[in-house]
């Protein structure tokens, strides 16, 4: 089983929130592959600080409301 | 499953297949007669093109039968093409400072020009293996 990182998001929501917005049309936005959007938007993989931001404008979202870290 | 990493699965079995071949051909002649003897040279030569020809018709395959993914790279390839590489790097250095101290202790060339050959398969093997248990995790 895939471990999941410690960051969390929104992304799925965020995306249905933003006209339904699929994970193909964000990849495109961001310039990354359909694969790494899945994997960020599952919690596998942590993208850089510039993809983040990146994301946050796709859905024009601030950055904090995309992802979260947890309180330990 | 992305371009690369199909990419990575099939450079993986063409390796194994290939050098797996390779390596019991050799040994099964080096336990019949002298490695003075073995005439590895032509082999080896003919696993090279082989690697290639296998290499080249795969890729094209992967490329033009659907799904297609396209062979775009991004920061999440980059990473993980790091990772491997930098393990990789590790046993091909390894392997090759394995064969200089052949060579300076005058062992026959048959033993070093396969120990590097076995660290070169070894190292891309271990890269291969490597990204590919980071694409499972990371996806």
């Amino acid at each position: 089983m895939p471990k999941s990182t410690a960051i969390t998001n929104q992304i799925r929501a965020l995306r249905f929130a933003a006209g339904e917005m699929t994970q193909a049309e964000l990849a495109r936005r961001i310039g990354v592959t359909r694969q790494t959007v899945i994997a960020i938007e599952q919690g596998r993989y942590s993208p850089s600080l510039e993809a983040a931001f990146k994301i946050a404008r796709a859905l024009d979202v601030p950055l904090d409301q995309v992802f979260g870290l947890p309180q330990e | 499953m992305s371009f690369q990493q199909k990419s990575t699965s099939l450079m993986l079995v063409i390796l194994l297949a290939v050098y797996g071949w390779y390596f019991t051909v050799i040994a099964t002649w080096v336990v019949d007669s002298p490695v003075e003897e073995v005439a590895y040279q032509p082999v080896m030569f003919v696993t090279v093109i082989a690697l290639v020809v296998l290499a080249v018709i795969g890729h094209t395959l992967i490329a033009i039968v659907p799904p297609y993914e396209g062979d775009r790279t991004d920061e999440r390839d980059r990473i993980i093409d790091l990772k491997g590489e930098w393990l990789g790097g590790f046993i091909l250095g390894t392997g090759t400072v394995v064969a200089l101290f052949l060579a300076m202790a005058e062992i026959h060339w048959f033993w070093i020009a396969n120990t590097l050959l076995a660290g070169l398969v070894l190292s891309e093997v271990v890269t291969s293996i490597t990204k590919l248990v980071y694409y499972r995790r990371m996806a």
